[in-house]
């Protein structure tokens, strides 16, 4: 991968991926400079990528692995979060529902949450899915059935509070 | 009620993004690849094969570096020869042929030095097929004189495996890939890979006691790590039986593989102890004052990899001391048998790499030491570095098994500074936090089988 098919990678799958771990981790910023350190990374060991079936996938895995590794060091009372790799953007105030959709997705357990934004936002099959997670794809139907139930449930809940 | 469904594919995730121009992004990465060579460079490469290989090259009561138990033991009686019936071709086609000795049937990046070559064995036998319209496949094992050359020989290729793998990353033909590899005491894998087509030999070396057994396939997927770790996972499901096998090898024989402990005889030490007892001396050698409650333990993890809870763990105790600017975490946890217990541990070995990013020109250094303690014991160190410059802070993670019991012990320390070099000082650290753990490990013999 010489440097244009690496800008052009990076620049037509930088917003997708970034909104997907976003997705995952409830933080926009964060999982901007983590996509931004996978991109790097992949860079690095851009032969690796050459041969990889799905560089997108492999982007967003590191960046996953990175975002969670990261959120684990701060939660433990380590090193501050870490620096900002570019200028925190000044975004638009979110909708009412889009906040409640993150914070729901906060609430549930890692492995569903996983399973639901690679299935339904980044769009990949359950085949796909139960590939990039590591896991049988039983695993993963599993997830997506308990991950589902339970997100309408808090939808739920929230939605009465609202309405109270 | 908001259909969930609807919601996550109609996700929205804000107004563009204003990210890293990606020139910036390819510098940040000429960065890492800069460093991660000079590593290799500056460290010694068998250094860094030592780090980069499966920790489990230092798996076992006894590597070959360790000094001599306090106790004299009596002297092992290694087998030396190959039983007749030993089950080499298990699993491979009927045609295979089968002959005394040993010739390499797969083509080495590095050259035979990089490789396994069956000298220094006592006895050695070789199963080859050839297969017409798939790849082939060639099974050898060697015995040598004892445990120590076999485990000597097996560190000696992880490490010219590794360093064939950091000198030939940026070849476009022929190049190593390492793979995961966790079989009998201690294991090897990975990838000599041919050309950009993606033909590739797969090969994977496992020791147990004096033997070495080593599998070699062809096969493509070279340049994709999912395809190679799948062509070492195709290899340990192949020659599992004849690794099984291999017990006649190992220093108690097939009879004591399993150290007298299975999962229906759960008793340990003097009666049935099933349970962690209340009194054990846990915190015992922990400082005192501090802070007043607990934190949630930190969870061992580094380079984008965690290591899970161990929800086969049959009991667990906690002891912890903490304050403004320092966490000690002890955990203590028993497994049903020394075959798990040891499993966990080379999970939390398993997860350290040399370095690893953070972002914003700060990277997180780890070195990975053998210890001396318990049955087999293992140190991680880690300090955080920005821009080159090392960051005052060090963090140790120490895991000690005996029998079947695993503490876990993990020293976040923020404000720890050091004026010699951050290697001498992990060592000191390295130290203090064994010489700490001490009375606990003297405790852990209730765990064993002959008791305290």
């Amino acid at each position: 991968m010489d440097e244009r098919e690496f800008d052009d990678f990076y620049s037509a799958s930088f917003q997708r991926i970034t909104g997907q771990i976003y997705a995952m981790i409830g933080n926009r910023d964060e999982a901007q400079e983590c996509v931004q350190e996978a991109f790097a990374r992949a860079w690095a060991h851009r032969r690796k990528l050459d041969k990889a079936e799905h560089p997108e996938a492999w982007v967003r895995t590191t960046a996953y692995r990175i975002a969670v590794s990261r959120w684990r060091r701060t939660t433990r009372g380590r090193r501050p979060a870490d620096r900002a790799l570019s200028a925190p953007v000044e975004a638009a105030p979110p909708t009412v529902h889009h906040v409640a959709l993150v914070e729901a997705l906060k609430q549930l357990p890692e492995a569903q949450r996983q399973a639901l934004v690679l299935h339904h936002i980044a769009d990949l099959p359950v085949h796909d899915v139960a590939r990039e997670v590591g896991v049988p794809e039983g695993t993963i139907k599993a997830r997506l059935s308990r991950g589902r139930a339970a997100l309408a449930a808090l939808l739920t809940d929230e939605e009465g509070l609202s309405h109270a | 009620m908001r259909d969930p469904i609807d919601e996550l594919e109609n996700f929205d995730p804000g107004p563009a993004m204003n990210p890293m121009p990606a020139a910036d992004v390819r510098r940040r990465g000429d960065r890492i690849r800069r460093r991660n060579n000079a590593l290799a460079t500056v460290g010694g490469l068998a250094a860094v094969a030592a780090l980069a290989v499966p920790f489990a090259v230092f798996a076992g009561g006894q590597s070959p570096s360790s000094d001599p138990q306090p106790a004299p033991a009596p002297p092992v009686e290694w087998v030396q020869e190959i039983p007749e019936d030993f089950p080499l071709t298990d699993q491979l086609p009927a045609s295979t042929k089968v002959r005394d000795g040993y010739e390499m049937q797969h083509v080495p990046v590095c050259g035979d030095s990089q490789t396994w070559s069956a000298d220094g064995t006592t006895d050695a036998r070789q199963a080859a097929y050839t297969g017409e319209t798939e790849g082939g496949w060639d099974r050898t094992i060697g015995v040598y004189p004892t445990d120590r050359e076999a485990a000597r020989e097996l560190m000696r290729v992880s490490a010219a495996a590794a360093a064939c793998a950091v000198e030939t990353e940026d070849a476009k033909q022929r190049w190593v890939e390492l793979a995961q590899s966790d079989a009998g005491d201690e294991s090897v894998a990975y990838a000599n890979v041919m050309s950009d087509a993606g033909d590739m030999f797969v090969v994977r070396l496992v020791r147990v006691g004096n033997a070495i057994l080593q599998d070699s396939t062809y096969a493509f997927g070279g340049g994709d790590p999912r395809r190679i770790q799948e062509g070492v996972d195709l290899v340990t499901e192949k020659s599992a039986g004849v690794v099984d096998a291999m017990c006649v090898f190992s220093e108690d024989g097939c009879a004591g593989s399993d150290d007298g402990e299975t999962a229906e005889d759960p008793t340990i030490g003097e009666g049935a102890v099933p349970a962690i007892p209340a009194d054990f001396p846990l915190g015992e050698g922990l400082p005192t004052g501090g802070e007043d409650g607990t934190v949630p333990s930190p969870e061992p993890g580094a380079c984008g990899e965690t290591v899970p809870e161990a929800p086969e763990a049959v009991d667990t105790a906690h002891a912890q001391w903490r304050d403004l600017a320092e966490i000690r975490d002890r955990q203590l946890l028993t497994f049903a048998s020394q075959a798990e217990a040891e499993a966990y541990v080379q999970r939390v070995v398993g997860v350290y790499c040399v370095e690893e990013g953070l972002g914003g020109g700060a990277t997180r250094v780890s070195r990975v030491y053998p210890g001396q303690l318990g049955d087999y014991s293992a140190a991680a160190v880690s300090h955080n570095e920005v821009d080159g410059e090392v960051d005052p802070g060090l963090y140790l993670t120490e895991v000690v098994r005996v029998g079947r019991a695993v503490l876990l012990y993990q020293r976040i320390d923020e404000g720890y500074t050091f004026t010699d070099d951050v290697d001498r000082a992990s060592t000191v650290l390295m130290d203090e936090g064994f010489t700490e753990l001490e009375p606990v490990v003297d405790a852990m013999c209730t765990f064993t089988v002959e008791g305290c």
